[in-house]
């Protein structure tokens, strides 16, 4: 009995341990971090904002039909130090993500990297 | 026309203060800008002034591990089977005040500035501020217990030991959802390690939620940065949460 209690708390305890470092500010467990997914499409908006800043982005998929994606992004606070500004993206601007998909299958993500229409690559890190 | 000797002494006096006026603007702008953040100082104790920034990126739950095999049960009991807390957040779900330790494993900076008898220390999450008093005193006994507790702090050698005591029992301890009591106890010791480097070893005492005191090391590095401002409010939380949040979260095919 006693044996079972012990091997009990260390599986709680593992699972505990495997699952913190997934865990942040709003939940990224949100997301597949063994997904990564390379989109391109048309900015429709992008709010610079707190609690996270949001690039939603209008891509067409296989069958032709429009789909309305929303990446989260880090701060303007975090943003600024990674070389981005209020004027980085406006809409229109034609823009390819890599993004961690959401694992529930809505067209939701979180941004790695994007690629402006002029090459030009930025990160959620600082530069 | 003629002035008189009297018109032109009072002009003479008048050029005279707007021009001290204008050196003194351009003295206290000069003055402003040095020294430079972060620059070592001749005084006597080490400087760990300046904007740093702690290492890892992404908000820490760098206590988690440690604290796993001294939690109470009724601490074990706010963590399901796949070790997230069953508690609301605190900070995320109504912005209340992310207190002292877990502000610390924060990803966005932390200003520290020197002033007489006290150390303030800045926050860019939430612009929030401590006071750190260094000027002998003591805990006040029966404190109210607050969200930001008591802080004094002294130097021991080259290290800033800041001791906390007098929380409420509204925060968490890191971002993981450890539980606190009032009874927690927190020693934060800063050391320059070199100009660019600091360490903290973060230490919590609580012993109506743990076994024993356990500790955490965090290493921070120094920016040239103005601190930012990044506000928790509940309207940007709810638009979050309605945008990104709930749609992520829902149960496939629902």
């Amino acid at each position: 009995m006693k044996i079972k209690l012990v091997s009990h708390s260390l599986v709680i305890f593992g699972l505990l341990a495997i699952s913190a470092p997934a865990f942040a500010h709003h939940g990224t467990t949100a997301y597949d971090p063994q997904r990564k997914v390379t989109m391109k499409g048309t900015v429709a908006n992008f709010e610079w904002t707190n609690p996270h800043s949001q690039i939603h982005l209008d891509v067409t998929d296989d069958q032709g039909k429009v789909v309305h994606w929303n990446f989260e992004a880090q701060p303007p606070n975090i943003l600024i130090h990674a070389g981005w500004t209020r004027e980085t993206l406006k809409p229109g601007d034609q823009l390819t993500v890599v993004v961690n998909p959401a694992k529930n299958g809505s067209p939701i993500g979180i941004i790695q990297k994007i690629v402006l229409a002029n090459g030009q690559e930025l990160t959620m890190t600082e530069k | 026309m003629r002035q008189s000797p009297r018109h032109w002494l009072v002009a003479f006096v008048l050029a005279s203060a707007a021009l001290l006026a204008f050196s003194g603007v351009a003295f206290a702008q000069n003055e402003s800008r040095t020294p430079v953040p972060g620059t070592p100082t001749p005084a006597s104790t080490p400087d760990i002034s300046g904007v740093w920034l702690g290492d890892g990126g992404n908000n820490r739950p760098l206590l988690l591990q440690p604290a796993l095999p001294l939690m109470l049960p009724w601490v074990k009991a706010k963590f399901n089977s796949q070790g997230v807390a069953t508690d609301l957040d605190p900070f995320v779900e109504s912005c209340e005040p992310l207190g002292v330790s877990r502000v610390l494993l924060e990803n966005t900076p932390l200003k520290i500035v020197p002033a007489s008898g006290e150390v303030v220390i800045f926050y860019e999450r939430n612009h929030d501020f401590r006071e750190i008093y260094t000027d002998g005193r003591q805990h006040p006994k029966d404190l109210d217990p607050s969200w930001w507790g008591h802080s004094i702090g002294r130097w021991d050698g080259n290290t800033f030991v800041v001791d906390t005591v007098g929380f409420n029992d509204k925060t968490w301890v890191d971002w993981a959802g450890l539980p606190h009591t009032e009874a927690l106890h927190l020693v934060e010791r800063y050391q320059r390690v070199d100009h660019d480097t600091m360490r903290l070893d973060l230490t919590v005492d609580d012993p109506k939620a743990y076994t024993q005191p356990f500790t955490v090391k965090r290493m921070f590095t120094l920016k040239i940065w103005d601190i930012g401002e990044d506000i928790c409010t509940h309207s940007t939380e709810q638009h979050f949460k309605q945008e990104i949040v709930q749609p992520a979260t829902v149960p496939p095919g629902k």
